[in-house]
């Protein structure tokens, strides 16, 4: 009895010792981009109309994502986007989603089933996302405060994962 | 010995006995003896001092906690690998990859602004649903669709059980061919599954090697004329792709942490053979000259163009798309598909055999 509380004391012990290691070696992080390169400046409307041009965010780091509500995965991912854009909002990170040829209409229908409070913008002739190298939906790129696209994901991710938030907050000035 | 001299005293006689005998001692010469040949063999029988002599538990513990840690942690990157596991790929890894570094360089080059007209994803098909059995108080025509309804229901499962059935027995039959670098060939085989795609019940075709997975669904000709309709797409357009062999495509990079790698693939290198010969899918590229011809409104050609796996592109670790493949092929139609792609630094090729085309059954009331 004794010695197997004994093994079990060690055991535990060197558990919780390996535990950052272990926590370490399955944290998400980003992809970057080999070759960072400075992000357009866009100018567009969302879903009230109101306008938005991304040099308003110089000085914070902008988390551009492309999307539309045909698109699984970007279905799939905006929930969490949500929860992010509510996680950081003490922080200089700020999250903008750009819908890719749909109208106010089609967007507003979705927000009924996946409620968003960060700006959902319509890029509905495809202006913008032809000057970003996009090749699937969903796409989503980070932006220094200096401007610069440095990071980029294809496909969904779970954006509230606190690994993946603090890699955001490290990348703030 | 006699059976009556194994017969032990019962408890009352031993416990007389003990009494009888508990002040007695040994001899103190004995005693002596007894003690110092105990000493002796104690003494010529001690094995030399090793520090896990008596403490066996810290390495046994070490042991236990290092196996536990390893499991936990290929436990956890196997989850996190389809969405979650995304490592920076180093720009060394890249500059291994000729091809791959160019295209990501082209791709970031901002003062081209290139037009990028590559797209992906696609509305999941509505899974099948069983319907519920006629109410009696339902209309007499309403009673009749349901019923009606509900044979065609488990027509077209049985129908998909039989086609499941078919790709799994060819499934078993092949093996594929890898090509892991230039005149050098690996015949591998178990990497090619297909079944029953769980979301959409309809036959799907997988290819799953160490850092790619891809898996095409089929689509039936009904889904694509509904999608692309709801898209702004006139009836006779909608026909022509529906009509043109679609499959959902999900498309994943897996490679584990350990060994990120990014994957590169050029749809243009893929080829598709059958019976009458040997083609190549239609990429969105050969569909936008088509659609120059038609009066298509935009919001339905952008939903058209980024719905399409893209014609080419570059997953990093953990990236993944889904999207439209369309072979231009017929419905029901047999055929191979041979992909090739980019990953580790070398070329990897892989055919899918015995792929077929969705049919384009339409449901027709049964006599009564």
């Amino acid at each position: 009895m004794t010695s197997t509380r004994y093994i079990l004391k060690h055991i535990l012990w060197l558990f919780l010792f390996c535990q950052p290691a272990i926590l370490v070696a399955v944290q998400p992080t980003l992809p970057t981009i080999a070759a960072p390169f400075s992000a357009y400046n866009f100018n567009v409307k969302d879903i009230d109309g109101t306008q938005y041009r991304l040099s308003d965010y110089r000085g914070k780091v902008v988390v551009l994502n492309f999307w539309a509500t045909w698109c699984p995965p970007c279905r799939e991912e905006m929930p969490s986007m949500n929860r992010a854009h509510k996680k950081l909002s003490n922080d200089d990170v700020v999250i903008l989603a750009i819908n890719v040829g749909e109208n106010e209409d089609t967007i507003f229908e979705f927000t009924g089933n996946y409620p968003v409070d960060f700006p959902l913008l319509m890029d509905q002739g495809g202006d913008v996302i032809k000057r970003y190298p996009v090749m699937g939906l969903p796409t989503t790129y980070i932006i220094s405060p200096e401007g610069m696209v440095t990071h980029r994901t294809v496909g969904g991710r779970e954006w509230d994962n606190d690994a993946l938030l603090n890699e955001l907050r490290r990348m703030q000035k | 010995m006699s059976t009556e001299d194994n017969k032990l005293p019962d408890d009352t006689q031993l416990s007389s006995l003990y009494s009888q005998s508990k002040d007695a001692m040994p001899a103190s010469h004995i005693d002596k003896k007894i003690l110092a040949a105990a000493k002796h063999e104690a003494t010529s029988y001690s094995l030399p001092y090793n520090p896990f002599s008596n403490n066996w538990h810290i390495p046994a513990s070490l042991a236990a906690v290092v196996l536990l840690s390893f499991g936990i942690v290929s436990l956890l990157e196997n989850d996190l690998n389809p969405v979650d596991g995304i490592i920076p790929i180093k720009e060394e890894q890249i500059e291994s990859m000729p091809e791959q570094s160019q295209l990501l360089s082209d791709n970031l080059d901002s003062s081209k602004q290139k037009t990028i007209i590559n797209k992906p994803v696609m509305r999941k098909p509505a899974k099948l649903r069983e319907p519920a059995s006629p109410s009696p108080k339902l209309r007499s025509g309403e009673e009749l669709a349901k019923r009606l309804k509900s044979k065609q229901s488990q027509k077209r499962k049985q129908k998909l059980d039989t086609t499941a059935h078919a790709i799994a027995e060819s499934s078993r039959q092949d093996t594929f061919m890898t090509k892991k670098s230039i005149g050098q060939e690996i015949t591998r085989s178990k990497l090619i599954s297909s079944g029953i795609d769980e979301q959409t019940t309809l036959p799907y075709w997988q290819y799953k090697d160490k850092g790619i997975s891809i898996r095409f669904v089929q689509r039936l000709p009904d889904q694509s004329r509904g999608y692309f309709i709801a898209r702004g797409f006139s009836a006779d357009d909608a026909e022509l792709i529906a009509q043109s062999c679609v499959f959902q495509t999900i498309f994943k990079n897996i490679s584990d942490n350990n060994t990120p790698s990014a994957v590169t693939y050029h749809m243009k290198n893929w080829r598709v053979q059958h019976k009458d010969g040997v083609g190549k899918m239609k990429t969105r590229e050969k569909w936008a000259e088509q659609w120059q011809q038609s009066n298509i409104p935009m919001p339905a050609k952008l939903a058209f163009n980024w719905s399409l796996l893209p014609t080419t592109q570059d997953y990093q670790a953990g990236d993944y798309n889904w999207g439209m493949a369309i072979f231009n092929l017929k419905p029901a139609q047999s055929f191979s598909l041979t992909l090739t792609w980019q990953q580790y630094g070398k070329q990897h090729s892989a055919t899918i055999p015995n792929m077929q085309c969705a049919a384009d059954s339409h449901a027709e009331p049964e006599a009564p």
